[in-house]
């Protein structure tokens, strides 16, 4: 009897660790998704801001653009792409193909507005137009916002995704239904001429 | 009863619900014990045949040896759940799977819980508090969860911000803020802890019962015997576990309860609008979900919430909030329980009310004193102040500060509001308020910024910079209130940034002045705890005497603010200190315009560290020296609070002086 109730109790003692363990686990990196998730709100808060002003630059550039139909109406589709990838996107917010979705259509739209900036350059009249000004430098402040709030969503993501490799949770993450959170990298290219602001 | 008495009041009831606890457990031990014994001689006597007789009753190792387990396993349990809650509000939030609102959300039926909340984190002169909508919950209910003001969040049901009214959200807001400013949350927090202790006892007896009955099926009938006394004993621990989980939950429901008469009764007094938290009361009753509670975790917390998550029978024994009609009828003696009758009621004056249209563009800012009404026309900047009022306010915000506290917000400059609710621009306002005037020092300070924080922030801060400068001394607080809430938002590895650039800016900067100082100061202390740093919220001083030193400073300091000259502020010194301590008065020769910031620091840290009772002590003194010329400025009146603030004391806006489109004094 003696060795029975020795054996079981060192059974239960395992049982009872290693359940502490799992919920442990468990907690931390639902807390960690939670961090990663609101992280992710804030950027989605921002996207949509800049998806609002789009149409209104828009607007604003036809009066005088008039040559340049092409230019605006492949910003007006990059924007709604980039605006229905946003959708899918806070909807799970750290989904790989979604993430990944909306970095292609950022990136595409960074490279739309950046066209339709430089081909502003040649119309000194919509340059100087208040509303444009207006418009741009929301826009880039708009930008400067989305570019911090994804860099906190990049370390929420990352020490996410390190909890859940490390070992032993990484046995267990799976299991419990945590799967990799996806980076949100947008490109910004090169030649974008990004509306400075003077002081 | 103040401030300080309730928040003392609190901490001995943390005690007393401690050595109930441990009274439980004992019990617990003492049954536990008794099980074991029968069970082990119940199959002793049957295989050896021995009489029963024979059983020992007091076996002081056994009795050890449960003893240890008990004690070990509700040790291990309690201890594990509030290392898991060691992130204070914002685990707790995460526990009930709320998800934080954005501070600059744009969506109408957010914006309105985060407007009612920021508000009244300004009239009782609090950071605001990061706001958690627990999406998946039709019930109306809230909590208020976290340590301290610095690490609490306000978590909300979506049902109760979707089916309540402004006036009733508010009340509900008003609610929890009392749990918060009377020292409830950090009860609560340790409550879930020690319950999660004891409910792991009888979930331990539970794994035996099926590790041993499995145990029992592998082994041959030769040990059954030896089995059976385990699962005996197994469910000896379930039933003995589970009253004693039945006993907790009791205390914390009789605890809990209590906190929720004086939580009603509070925000009576803060929004002076009985309709509101009666309203939302009434609504609980009302409403199909009632105060209902989804998620499976949360009844661990259900102490922390606004309402009862559960319908009790009859004897409410465990229900951790009053009856509702009860709580209602105290805040409303005419409601006769028709709840359906208030929402048609609810429903036309809600008509009503569009058709009359309340003028919101209301006459300027309004004036205000301490003692919280409204400044006649024409009265002087300067205005004499009863320190005693001055303390009296502290945590205990009026229905005009809130009033106040909707005009302030109304009237901060937009574009300075809306950046202070987002991420990466409060930042660049913080920044901003530290420059230096003098260029050559300010460009340097820019350098750090954009070496620390990237050329984008350096611009940034560079545009608020005029903005931040003019900005009215009433608002600087108020806004800063505010960026605290947003600066929450921030990633670790961002804020340990922040933290490194805000501590150049301050080594850069040629002349901090002293509002600066505890701006900072007030900032850093509050982020490093919602950030994890420096949680402990220990009294380490429980008398004043070891702190005579760093209180002589400190008022020294403040005497020096608003006299002319070093005899005056010498009497101003005297006169407060002399309220503590007479023989003290000799230290006048502390008042110097010069001194260093980080003995202040010093001296601040140890104060906070004090007991309530010391701190209100240090607090009136302070008032005493500051008002003791009969003339409070403004900027005397904010730094009192900033000072007051920085050791975790709230003080009202307390203001007076003109409309900002007058002349102000900068």
């Amino acid at each position: 009897m003696g060795t029975v109730l020795i054996v079981l109790i060192i059974l239960a003692v395992i049982a009872i660790v290693l359940v502490f363990f799992i919920v442990g686990i468990y907690n931390r990196l639902v807390a960690l998704r939670n961090r990663y998730e609101n992280a992710f709100s804030q950027i989605d808060v921002q996207l949509k801001r800049r998806y609002d002003l789009i149409p209104n630059l828009v607007e604003t550039a036809k009066g005088y653009m008039k040559h340049e139909q092409e230019t605006l109406t492949q910003v007006i589709e990059a924007r709604n792409r980039a605006f229905s990838a946003g959708q899918a996107a806070a909807a799970h917010p750290g989904d790989p193909v979604a993430m990944r979705e909306l970095s292609r259509a950022e990136t595409g739209l960074n490279g739309a507005l950046g066209r339709l900036l430089m081909v502003a350059e040649a119309y000194p009249d919509l340059k100087a137009n208040e509303n444009m000004m207006a418009l741009q430098e929301e826009l880039t402040s708009t930008e400067n916002k989305v570019a911090y709030a994804r860099q906190g969503y990049n370390d929420a993501v990352t020490s996410y995704n390190t909890t859940r490799e490390v070992f032993p949770a990484v046995i267990f993450a799976g299991m419990l239904g945590f799967t990799e959170a996806q980076l949100l990298e947008i490109e910004s290219p090169e030649e974008r001429v990004a509306p400075k602001v003077q002081f | 009863m103040d401030f300080f008495a309730s928040q003392d009041l609190a901490r001995r009831k943390t005690k007393w619900l401690i050595i109930y606890f441990v009274l439980a457990i004992i019990c617990m031990i003492a049954g536990i014990y008794l099980v074991v014994v029968l069970a082990l001689g119940a199959a002793g006597s049957r295989v050896e045949q021995a009489p029963p007789v024979a059983l020992q009753i007091f076996d002081p190792i056994l009795l050890a040896i449960v003893a240890v387990s008990v004690v070990t396993v509700v040790g291990f349990g309690s201890l594990y759940k509030v290392a898991e809650l060691r992130g204070g509000g914002e685990s707790v939030a995460a526990m009930l799977g709320g998800r934080r609102l954005p501070p600059n959300s744009r969506d109408p039926v957010e914006r309105r819980i985060l407007n009612v909340v920021e508000e009244m984190a300004l009239a009782a002169g609090t950071p605001v508090p990061p706001v958690y909508l627990l999406d998946g919950e039709p019930g109306i209910n809230a909590f208020a969860a976290g340590y301290t003001i610095d690490d609490a969040v306000i978590g909300i049901n979506r049902g109760t911000i979707e089916q309540l009214n402004r006036d009733e959200l508010q009340g509900v807001v008003a609610h929890e803020f009392s749990h918060i400013l009377n020292g409830d949350m950090r009860m609560s927090i340790r409550m879930i802890g020690v319950l999660h202790g004891i409910q792991v006892l009888a979930l331990i007896g539970y794994f035996i019962l099926r590790g041993s009955g499995y145990g029992a099926y592998r082994s041959s009938s030769r040990n059954g015997k030896g089995a059976g006394a385990i699962i005996l004993i197994a469910i000896g621990v379930i039933v003995i576990g589970s009253i004693g989980l039945f006993f907790a939950r009791l205390i914390k429901a009789s605890v809990s309860r209590q906190r929720e008469y004086l939580a009603d009764a509070s925000a009576v007094q803060f929004t002076r609008n009985p309709d509101g938290i009666a309203g939302a009361l009434k609504m609980i009753g009302a409403a199909q979900h009632g105060s209902v509670m989804e998620s499976a975790q949360a009844e661990v917390a259900s102490h922390m919430f606004f309402s009862n998550m559960f319908q009790y029978n009859v004897f409410n024994l465990l229900a951790t909030h009053p009856p509702l009609l009860d709580r209602i009828q105290r805040v409303d003696q005419r409601f006769d329980g028709d709840y359906v009758a208030y929402t048609k009621s609810r429903y036309h004056r809600r008509i009503r009310r569009e058709e009359e249209k309340p003028d919101k563009t209301a006459p300027g800012f309004p004036r205000m004193m301490p003692g919280f009404r409204i400044l006649p026309e024409g009265m002087a900047e300067h205005f004499p102040i009863d320190p005693a009022i001055l303390i009296a306010g502290i945590g205990l915000p009026s229905d005009d500060d809130v009033v106040y506290s909707q005009v302030l917000v109304d009237h901060i400059p937009e574009p300075l509001a809306d950046a202070a609710r987002e991420v990466f621009s409060a930042r660049c306002i913080v920044f901003a308020t530290l420059m230096d005037p003098s260029p050559q020092v300010r460009d340097r300070q820019l350098a750090i910024v954009a070496r620390n924080e990237g050329q984008t922030s350096a611009e940034e801060t560079v545009r608020w910079l005029p903005t931040v400068q003019s900005l009215d001394p009433r608002f600087r607080l108020p806004v800063f209130e505010i960026l605290q809430g947003t600066l929450a938002g921030m990633s670790i590895e961002q804020y340990q940034t922040f933290h490194n650039t805000i501590e150049a800016l301050v080594a850069a900067d040629q002349e901090v002045d002293l509002f600066e100082f505890f701006l900072k100061h007030h900032l850093l202390v509050h982020l490093d705890r919602r950030f994890g740093k420096n949680l402990s919220t220990k009294v380490r001083f429980k008398a004043i005497s070891p702190l005579a030193n760093d209180v002589c400073l400190l008022i020294a300091i403040l005497a020096r603010v608003g006299t002319e000259n070093d005899e005056e502020a010498a009497e101003a010194f005297r006169a407060g200190i002399g309220s503590i301590d007479p023989a003290w008065q000799d230290q006048a020769q502390r008042i110097t315009q010069s001194f260093d910031y980080n003995e202040l620091a010093a001296a601040l840290h140890r104060l906070g560290e004090s007991a309530p009772v010391i701190k209100k002590r240090v607090l009136s003194a302070a008032a005493i020296a500051i008002t003791h010329d009969r003339h409070v400025t403004v900027e005397e009146a904010e730094l009192f609070r900033a000072m007051s603030e920085s050791l975790d004391c709230p003080v009202p806006p307390v203001v007076a002086s003109p409309p900002p489109d007058r002349e102000t004094i900068s």
